[in-house]
């Protein structure tokens, strides 16, 4: 298989993620498809297409900082959304589809109420005060079942 | 430093679609999708402040579990 037969497969497997992941942060249909193009533009630059080992993960990364760029330089009155993680944490935090399954696993290990209130918070982006809300809780016993789920989850990642 | 871990793994999450974790994510997100607020027509707000007009106090009751109307 050549490189540039590598590469087409690459970018036939991760292209609906990219699309799909752009069109989670962005609105604008024809600026999704733009930064989409802009994403595989800059794989073709860097990306070793021998290396299968990553690839999910590299291009993520690439994808998640076309993101941040076109809120920085082209939509500057527009707030970077939220879901968008730092830089540093990306590079601290094994990306894979192995750390997602133990994710999920712990997930599923923690009380009802401290999973909702994690993947409320940290996934659909709602602050601790609208997840009280919808949770008919108290806000300071929602706080403490965040911070709760976060010390429990903690121990079992850690537990693997 | 796990906050920030978790943030950065549910936005991967967005581009790779573990299927484990979707299934996570959908359960509790459909848990509470049932739950937003309603959006109202000009039709219905009208209704709405109609009602209020005659019984300006409803309001104020408690539902069946004493928190309040939403």
């Amino acid at each position: 298989m050549t490189d540039a037969e590598r590469f087409d497969a690459i970018y036939r497997e991760y292209r609906p993620k990219v699309l799909d992941y752009i069109h989670s942060h962005v609105n604008d249909p024809q600026d999704a498809e733009d930064l989409c193009s802009e994403v595989f533009r800059k794989a073709l630059e860097h990306l070793d297409p021998e290396s299968g080992k990553g690839v999910s993960s590299y291009i993520y990364t690439i994808t998640r900082n076309t993101v941040v760029d076109y809120y920085r330089t082209r939509r500057v009155h527009t707030p970077l959304p939220e879901t968008l993680p730092a830089e540093d944490s990306m590079e601290e935090t094994v990306l894979n589809g192995e750390t997602l399954e133990r994710l999920a696993g712990a997930l599923r290990r923690l009380p009802d109420r401290e999973r909702d209130i994690l993947v409320l918070h940290y996934y659909a982006d709602n602050s601790l005060q609208e997840i009280a809300n919808k949770m008919a809780l108290p806000y300071g016993v929602t706080k403490r079942a965040h911070q709760s789920a976060l010390h429990r989850l903690r121990t079992l990642l850690a537990d693997g | 430093m796990l906050e920030a871990a978790i943030k950065t793994l549910f936005d991967y999450q967005r581009f790779e679609r573990n299927a484990s974790l979707q299934d996570v994510i959908d359960e509790v997100l459909g848990r509470y999708a049932q739950i937003q607020p309603l959006e109202l027509s000009d039709d219905e707000l009208s209704m709405a402040a109609g009602g209020t007009r005659e019984n300006p106090d409803a309001s104020q009751e408690p539902d069946y579990d004493g928190r309040g109307k939403v």
